[in-house]
């Protein structure tokens, strides 16, 4: 059976979701989306510049078999620079999917919650799938899943940081209550802390940072890429119950004891 | 139909002393306000060779521009590839599909925005 997850009108094999932010080249990043296997990969936005007309990226992304493209509205201070940053990513890749951020404040990135709710509204309208970037709060994955966002994407810690799954009880409420997929995104440094993520149900994770910041970019989204494989296939498997106490795996009989005399 | 008129350009129309576009007369007009619609174009009220000047901000640059205003020939030359480009007039988007309805006109605002890099 194909282990798909729909987000908004497209089934998408791979729970890996990756970020192009911050890789030292763009060989570096388009080995390491190759490695990922990823199907779903952000893009930003930034002016024209007429010296740097030959760096671009969404050339050879768009030129990747599989992959489709998902632009953010980083940098967008409010609602309203959200909206205009969606309609303008849509222009260039003539994706429906928009990774909704609101983070005005560049100490935390916290993504203003308020703002984001009323650009998911209107960018829904819009036609849109929207993937909000938010807070691990359970109450506003909810409003946000009311409003008719294709997915949530709760941060396990702050952008970049690379402390992993700090908001772990509030994940696990999200991921058990959401009703569209939760993809877990920001602050995962380690693949087995991707795993983690899929084996307590999260549908996906977005990762960027934990690979582009590696040694080995490649090397690292491959890690990320088994790593959440792994996860998903112990979720499908069913984890063991837990128990308080030992429950030994061998026969503990004593027939050593009984023998000789 | 005629798309509306909600890139900027519809707002000086209404503005007082919005100067029109002389209609005839030599190659090259230097107007303070050119007001273009599209169905001038398609009236052939206007005519078809006529070269304009005006200072435009590309990108938060000042942009002195001389050629018909139309985008493509703007994206053209700045070297910006039409298909990886998106466009913003006065802080409105302009989709592709009405590119070729819109003309520039003197002290636009023009942002060009390609992808970048970016989680």
């Amino acid at each position: 059976m194909e282990d798909g997850f729909r987000l908004g009108d497209r089934v998408f094999r791979s729970r890996l979701l990756l970020g192009t932010g911050k890789f030292s080249s763009v060989e570096t990043m388009l080995a390491a989306v190759r490695a990922s296997g990823a199907e779903l990969v952000t893009v930003a936005l930034r002016r024209f510049n007429r010296e740097r007309a030959d760096d671009d990226i969404y050339g050879p992304l768009a030129a990747m078999p599989g992959i489709t493209l998902m632009p953010n509205t980083s940098g967008a201070m409010n609602a309203r620079e959200a909206v205009r940053a969606a309609l303008l990513g849509r222009e260039i890749t003539g994706s429906p999917f928009v990774k909704l951020e609101i983070h005005p404040n560049p100490h935390h990135l916290m993504p203003d919650p308020i703002e984001t709710y009323e650009a998911a509204v209107s960018l829904v309208k819009e036609g849109f799938f929207v993937l909000p970037y938010i807070s691990a709060d359970p109450v506003l994955a909810r409003r946000l899943e009311d409003a008719g966002c294709a997915a949530v994407m709760p941060l396990g810690s702050a952008i970049g940081s690379g402390q992993g799954l700090a908001t772990l009880s509030m994940l696990q409420v999200i991921i058990r209550d959401a009703g569209v997929p939760a993809i877990v995104d920001a602050g995962l440094r380690s693949p087995s802390e991707a795993a983690a993520v899929m084996e307590m149900g999260g549908d996906a994770v977005l990762v960027n940072s934990a690979i582009a910041a590696a040694e080995d970019p490649e090397l690292m989204a491959e890690a990320f890429a088994t790593a959440v494989k792994a996860g998903r296939q112990a979720r499908r498997a069913g984890l063991m119950p837990r128990s308080e106490t030992a429950i030994a795996t061998s026969p503990l009989t004593a027939f050593l004891a009984g023998e000789g005399s | 139909m005629r798309p509306p008129l909600d890139c900027g350009l519809g707002r000086r129309l209404d503005q007082p002393g919005t100067e029109r576009t002389p209609s005839f007369g030599r190659p090259f007009i230097i107007v303070q306000r050119l007001l273009s619609r599209p169905s001038d174009a398609r009236m052939g009220s206007e005519p078809v060779d006529r070269g304009l000047l005006m200072n435009l901000v590309v990108n938060g640059e000042p942009y002195p521009y001389a050629g018909q205003g139309t985008i493509a020939e703007l994206l053209a030359e700045l070297h910006a590839a039409p298909a990886m480009t998106a466009l913003m007039i006065n802080g409105e988007v302009v989709r592709r599909s009405r590119w070729d309805s819109v003309r520039l006109a003197e002290g636009d605002e023009v942002e060009l925005i390609v992808a970048a890099a970016g989680g």
